[in-house]
Formats: C-alpha cells, structure tokens, sequence
C-alpha cells in the first residue's frame, strides 16, 4: 500500500465489480469519518454468506470484545465488559445507513430475528466501539452498530428463496429491482417466516412435573417488508417488521405455557435529500418517523389462571440536516441538526381473560433537540486530529442538556503502523419504562420521576500493523467509567422495583487481532481479547467479573466454486454461567455473477449446547441454547 | 487549481482512510472511480487495424489538461492495455485528434468540440460523461446509476467510428442505443 496511488489499485479490479462499487456520498463521508476515528469491524454480505450469519446477532458474535447472548426472546450484546441482566441493549446504538433505530420507550437495539431487516438486505456491519454520542446523540455508551443496506441494483431482476432449518424453520423471500422512469430505481423485498422451534429443558427447574421442561412454547412466526427507492439525489425507505415470539420461561408465568408469547412490531420510513452544492460541498436532509409497538402476553396465576398483557406503543418523527464541506483546506467537517418529537410513548399493563382489569395506563410524550459538529483537520500527511462535539436537549419529563465531546489523535508514524488516541464521553437518557412504569400486585413496580442521565467516558489506544496489503494485526487497550448506571432494585420501604441511578462501574480491557487474506479468496480473522468491570459501589471480588473472548474466522474456497466458512467462538465464564466453545461450519456456492446462491449450514457443529445467562439470577439463572442445528438456504435470480 | 490540489491530498488522504478502516474502502472518489472505468472499457473495444495512424506500441488516450480526470488518469501512464501500453496525452483545443485511439471528453469538452469538423473525431472512440447532452460521436456515455458509475453505448456512434464492442461490454452497459 505504501506508495501506491490509489488510482492505480483501482484500475487493477475488473470492470463489473468497479460498475459495482459506490461513489463517496457524503453521507457516507460523514461515518468514514467516525470510523477511521476508532477501531472498528467491518463485516461484509460476503462474509456474511460464507460463514452462514443467520441475524445481525450472528455476525456480531465474530466481532473482536462482544459477546452476544440470548433468552430464546431477545439478544443481548455485551460489549467491553459491561453486560447487565435485563438491559435491553440501551447502551449501544443502533443505526440502519446512520439513522437510530432504538425506540423511545425501551431504547431498545433489535439483534436477533426481531431486527427489522432480512439479513440478505445488508450490505455491511459496522462495529465502531467506545463513545459515539458526539455524533449520534444518545444510547451510544459503549458502541455502535451501523447496519448498512444494499443499493438497488442497476439492472431490473429479482431473486427467491426458500430456507429451511431445525426447529423447523421455513422461511420465504422475494426480492425485486425495477427502474422507474429515466433514473429512478425501486429494491423491494419480502419475506415471511413460521418456526415451531424446539423443547427446552431448564435444569434449574427440575422440580417442576414436566421435569423443567417446556414444550411447543419456543414458536416464532413472522413477516418483514423492504422498500428503497432511490433516484439521483433522493432516497427513500421504509422498513417494516412484525414478530411473534413464543417464550419458553417467564419469570412469574406459568413455565411451560404456550400463552407466553411476545410480539414485536415496528415500522421505520424515511426521505432523503443528498445534494451536490459543488465539488467541496454537500448538504443532506432526511425525514423520519417511526412505529413500534409490543405485546407481551403472560399466563399468571393469581390464582386464578390470568393472561397478563404488557404493552407499549411509542410513535415518533423527525428532521434532520447535515452539512459537509471541505471548503477549509485540510479540514473534513460536518456540523448537523436533528429534531425529533416523540408525541407517543405509552404503556400499559391488563388482565385480558378472565377478568378484565387495567394496571397502568400510561402515556407521555418527549421531544429531542440536537446540535453537532465533527472535524478531521490533516495536520501533516502523517497526522490528523478529530474532534466532535454534540448538544442535546431532551425533555421527557423532565428537561436536561448534556455535551458530548470526542476527540481522536490519528498518527502514522511509519507507512505500516497507524497509532490512534481517542476519548469521548456519551450519555443516555432514561426511558419511559424505566421512568414510568408502575404496576401494583404480588411483585409491584414504581415508577421514579427523579431519574437522570447515565455517563460514560472513556479512552482508547490502538496501534494497527499492517507488514503487507494481505495482513493486518492490531492491538487496543481500553478504560471505561460509567457514572449514575440505571438499576432495577426493591425499595426495602415498599418492596416495589424501583429504577435509580445507583450504579457506577469500571471497565479495562485488552484486545488483539489478526486479519489475513490471500489471493486464491481466503482469509482469516483471530481475534482474542480480557475484559474487567468492576462495581465502583460495593469494590467486593463478588462484583468484579473478568471475561475471555477468543474468536477465530476462517474461509476457504475448495473445489469447484464452493466456499467453505468455519467459526470457533471461546466464552470464559460468567458468573453462574459456564464458559463455552463453539463451532459452526458453512458450505456455500453461488453463480449468475453472485446473485444465486446455495448454503448448508451446521451449527455447533460438536453439539456442545452451552448456555447463555438467564432473565433471573434466582428464578432462571441460565437459558440453555439450541445444540447442534442446520440450515440450508436457496436463492435463485431470475 | 483549488480542486486539483485537493484532489492530491486527500488521494493520499484516502490510501491513510483505507489503511485506517478495517476492511477495503468501498466508497471511493468519483474521479478515481470513473479513471478505472475508462481505462478497463478500453479492454473491450477492437480498433480497425488501418485506422489509427499512432503507434501500434501504445494505446492512446486523449484527456484535455482541464479535465478533471486529466490526473487520475495520467497516475495510469504505461499500464498494459491487452499487447499495448497505454499512452495518457494532453488534448489541446481544436489540434487534430488523428493521433488518438480514445479520448475523454466532459461537458466543457463537448461545447468546445460541438464546433470542430466532423474528420477531427473519427475512428477515435469517444467516452463522454455529459449525460444531458450527449454528443452524437461518443459511443459510450458514464452516468451515475443509484450511487454508482454506469454507462451507455451508443452503437451509431460505434460504427461511425469502425470501432468493435466485444458482447461483455455490452452486456455491462445500463442501456445500449442502436439509432
């Protein structure tokens, strides 16, 4: 790489994958610039199809310090030692193409099959670790996740899909491009999806009379809806999801009911502008509003035998306005505004059958005014800084204002090693649930009004080294401190769950990675990485938990156009937890210039069935995870 | 100018943003993007063995020293196209593009050459990027399609000029225009 024009490397690709690849929007400009300010993974469709990645939470699970982990619900990430119980991924954010996708009553970041988007949709995963909220505001504590989505292809086509797997898994999609008009391009793309998932035996449990077993409740059915239009400046999406999820143990319903179940609904549609003002100039403004609304159905026994219902529906809209200038010499900046009202963030618990009754009604309404800038300033071709600050302003209740700044020193002392400093500070905003929920009975809730914003800084060192333009190694050391961390705890006045910022924890860790290609199309990616937290309120050996994560990636081509994709994935333990090695194995092959394709997939591939942590340290302690399964996708262009 | 310096700093900018991301850059420069496009679409064309009265050692392709792709495309000087090299020049106004194999031409380009004589431009093949107004010489025409670079042939302008279109460039091509 070094030396080389980077013209020159680019007139070597073949010219139908140069037809292919994307022209610098600054929109993308703008994440390029966060992204070099930090270590991230990237993960591309291809490596997504090698190695047989069912959901987002499968590819994270390769990405260097994260550990995903499941309840047969949800997925959870653990990111950089901080992994609390029942914490609905609030402290990473989730962005598709850079626009939030948590909602605004549990902030929650969707992982697993209840994410929006078709994993055949993505084009790429970007994990940028550490504190993104300079640039994207809240929820940014730890990391973020950018999902990026393919564009529309420039021909007209479409392609099917059937996918099968164990637990009975079927699955359906239909995707389709059509020009529209002289330049205008529509991607759409459905599928459809009924699982009857497996029985699940929970050791904890054994006293129950079907022996910890819960049987028929692990079903999961559900549709998602894609559309993208895009036409010379203007692109235009809407994302469209419905889940229903049996659930095979809730703490507090009867275990084993087939009536637990949970439904996920969200709708995400946006316009964007990207224009062109001149060679140095760009300006981007994008409309949004959002949907989302959840069922959780719950067989109690009061007695009587009661189906519970939570629910939440929160509703929002925004605008938002980018502009990007190269204007100064030297300097990359863009200074943004976003506005977004929240004018629904209900919830609310009844009794449904057999007596109707109504525990919480609740509804509030929030809104979010936000102001950032973020420059790169190249001091010299071997040095740059960047330096990002935001203002939010956010009243849900009550009103607060907080800054986040970062700031990232980019060295390149020697044209194969690259040095980077960085620090920022980022913030979350309590939700409505944890504000506002409060319900009476046997285990009453409260809400707590005087709640404020959770704070994290932190300060990252990288060295990267790349000896050739086919290997990569690098090495990141970290610290974290989180200040005012909402806990779920009884108030002994009560005995009422009570949310309160009780919480302050550290966390330090050290990552290594090597990354190789080679020229026949394979590469290998190794990473392992030792994380500590430690509770800063009560410093005791109990409440200081340390984590190993090894994680090896490998893909080869073998015989005759087929692509074999391995995956080893080390966990040490935690906690009541014990730790765990897996491997999954991917055969794939695709033709019709990659837009066909066939893949058998063996997961767990020795069946050693580890478990992952439970909704409950007492109640449920473990949730075991499907042993050894298969699945086998076909798609076929036309 | 402003934009050429910019253009060579942050070229080396980009080769740093590169190294810095974890993966290959998928987004790159348009210029750079539209040099190595016009340089492999120089692959796929066959010139009447009589036609050109360059050199048969080198590949000639012409770009005006204002043309924002007149860099880029110079960084491609002496890369191998099929048994020649190519040959980037400078293309000074109204001289006579006999000595021509290719030539690249944008929309200040063709406002200048709407007015030159038909025997100027012949057997050359002419890449244009001017989508709105596309001259009738240019047999193929780069346009941006839904974020990337795409292009369309124009077969009329083809035959004109003697030129062959091997059936993958055309099977490449967003639209092919048979007038």
């Amino acid at each position: 790489m070094a030396g080389a024009s980077f013209a020159q490397d680019l007139a070597s690709v073949p010219l139908d994958q140069l037809l292919d690849l994307e022209v610098t929007a600054a929109s993308k400009f703008a994440l390029r610039l966060s992204e070099s300010a930090s270590s991230a993974t990237v993960i591309g469709a291809d490596e997504i199809r090698a190695l047989g990645y069912r959901t987002l939470g499968d590819a994270l699970q390769s990405v260097r310090g994260l550990v995903v982990s499941s309840d047969r619900t949800y997925s959870y990430l653990g990111v950089r030692g901080y992994a609390t119980a029942g914490d609905y991924n609030t402290r990473i954010l989730l962005l598709i193409d850079g626009n939030r996708v948590n909602d605004t009553v549990f902030d929650q970041a969707f992982l697993g099959t209840e994410f929006p988007l078709d994993i055949d949709l993505v084009e790429r995963i970007e994990f940028i670790p550490g504190q993104g909220s300079a640039v994207h505001g809240g929820n940014a504590l730890f990391g973020v996740v950018n999902v990026v989505t393919r564009r529309a292809g420039a021909r007209s086509g479409g392609d099917v899909s059937v996918i099968a797997g164990s637990g009975t898994w079927r699955q359906l999609r239909m995707s389709a491009t059509q020009p529209i008009g002289e330049q205008g391009l529509l991607l759409a793309s459905a599928n459809k999806r009924r699982a009857g998932g497996s029985d699940v035996t929970y050791s904890s449990l054994d006293s129950d009379p079907n022996g910890g077993t819960s049987q028929r409740t692990d079903h999961e059915r559900g549709e998602q809806l894609y559309l993208k239009y895009q036409q010379a400046e203007v692109t235009a999406t809407l994302v469209h999801a419905d889940r229903i999820k049996g659930a095979t143990a809730v703490p507090g319903a009867v275990f084993g009911d087939t009536s637990n179940v949970y439904r996920d609904a969200i709708t995400l549609a946006d316009a964007t502008l990207a224009h062109r003002i001149d060679a140095a100039n760009l300006w981007k403004l994008r409309v949004y509003a959002g949907r989302y609304r959840f069922d959780g159905d719950y067989m109690v026994d009061y007695p009587p035998l009661t189906l519970n219902r939570d629910w939440a529906a929160s509703r929002w809209w925004g605008l938002e306005t980018n502009l990007y200038t190269q204007h100064f010499a030297d300097h990359k900046l863009v200074v943004g505004l976003d506005l977004q009202n929240s004018p629904r963030s209900d919830q609310g618990n009844v009794d449904v059958d057999p007596d109707p009754a109504v525990y919480l009604d609740d509804h509030r309404s929030s809104s979010r005014r936000s102001v950032f800038a973020e420059d790169q300033w190249a001091l010299s071709p071997r040095l740059s800084i960047t330096a990002g600050l935001r203002y939010d302003r956010i009243s849900d209740g009550a009103t607060s204002s907080e800054f986040s700044p970062r700031l990232a020193l980019i060295s390149r002392p020697h044209d194969d090693v690259v040095l980077k400093l960085i620090h920022g500070r980022a913030f979350r905003a309590p939700n409505a649930y944890e504000r506002y929920y409060a319900i009476e009975g046997t285990v009453p809730y409260k809400g707590n009004a005087n709640l404020e914003n959770e704070r994290v800084s932190g300060t990252e060192a990288v060295l990267e080294y790349r000896p050739s333009t086919s290997s990569r190694w690098l090495v990141s050391a970290y610290g974290n401190r989180a200040e005012k961390l909402l806990v779920q705890t009884v108030d002994p006045a009560d005995g009422a769950l009570v949310f309160n910022n009780l919480a302050s924890m550290r966390t330090r860790g050290l990552e290594l990675e090597f990354e190789r290609v080679w020229s026949t199309g394979a590469r290998l990616r190794s990473n392992y990485s030792v994380q500590s937290a430690r509770n800063q309120s009560d410093d005791s050996e109990a409440n200081r938990s340390v984590l190993r994560l090894g994680k090896l990636a490998l893909v080869l081509p073998v015989a005759s156009g087929w692509t074999a994709g391995t995956q080893t994935l080390l966990v040490s333990r935690r906690g009541d937890v014990a730790g765990y090695g897996v491997t999954h194995l991917t055969l794939s092959r695709a033709w019709a210039g990659d837009r066909s394709h066939v893949s058998f997939s063996l997961y767990d591939v020795f069946d050693r069935r580890p478990d992952d942590p439970g909704g409950d340290s007492v109640l449920q302690p473990v949730t075991p995870q499907d042993g050894r399964s298969w699945r086998v996708e076909l798609k076929l262009a036309f | 100018m402003f934009m050429s310096v910019f253009a060579r700093r942050w070229t080396r900018g980009l080769a740093l943003l590169a190294a810095l991301g974890a993966s290959p850059a998928w987004a790159v420069e348009e210029q750079e993007l539209k040099a190595a496009i016009v340089f492999n679409l120089l692959l796929f064309v066959e010139w009447p063995v009589d036609a050109v009265a360059a050199s048969t050692v080198s590949m000639v392709l012409c770009v005006s020293p204002s043309n924002a792709l007149n860099a880029p495309l110079k960084a491609l000087q002496g890369r191998p196209v099929r048994s020649q090299l190519l040959d980037v020049r400078d293309l000074p106004a109204g001289a006579s593009r006999a000595a021509c194999h290719a030539v690249y031409l944008d929309a200040a380009d063709s406002a200048r050459l709407a007015a030159a004589k038909p025997d100027q431009v012949s057997m050359a093949l002419v890449i244009s990027d001017d989508v709105d107004s596309p001259l009738p010489q240019a047999a193929i025409v780069l346009r941006h399609v839904g974020g990337r670079i795409g292009f369309d042939v124009n077969l009329e302008a083809a035959r004109q000029a003697r030129l062959q279109f091997s059936s993958k460039l055309l099977r490449l091509a967003r639209r092919v225009n048979d007038r």
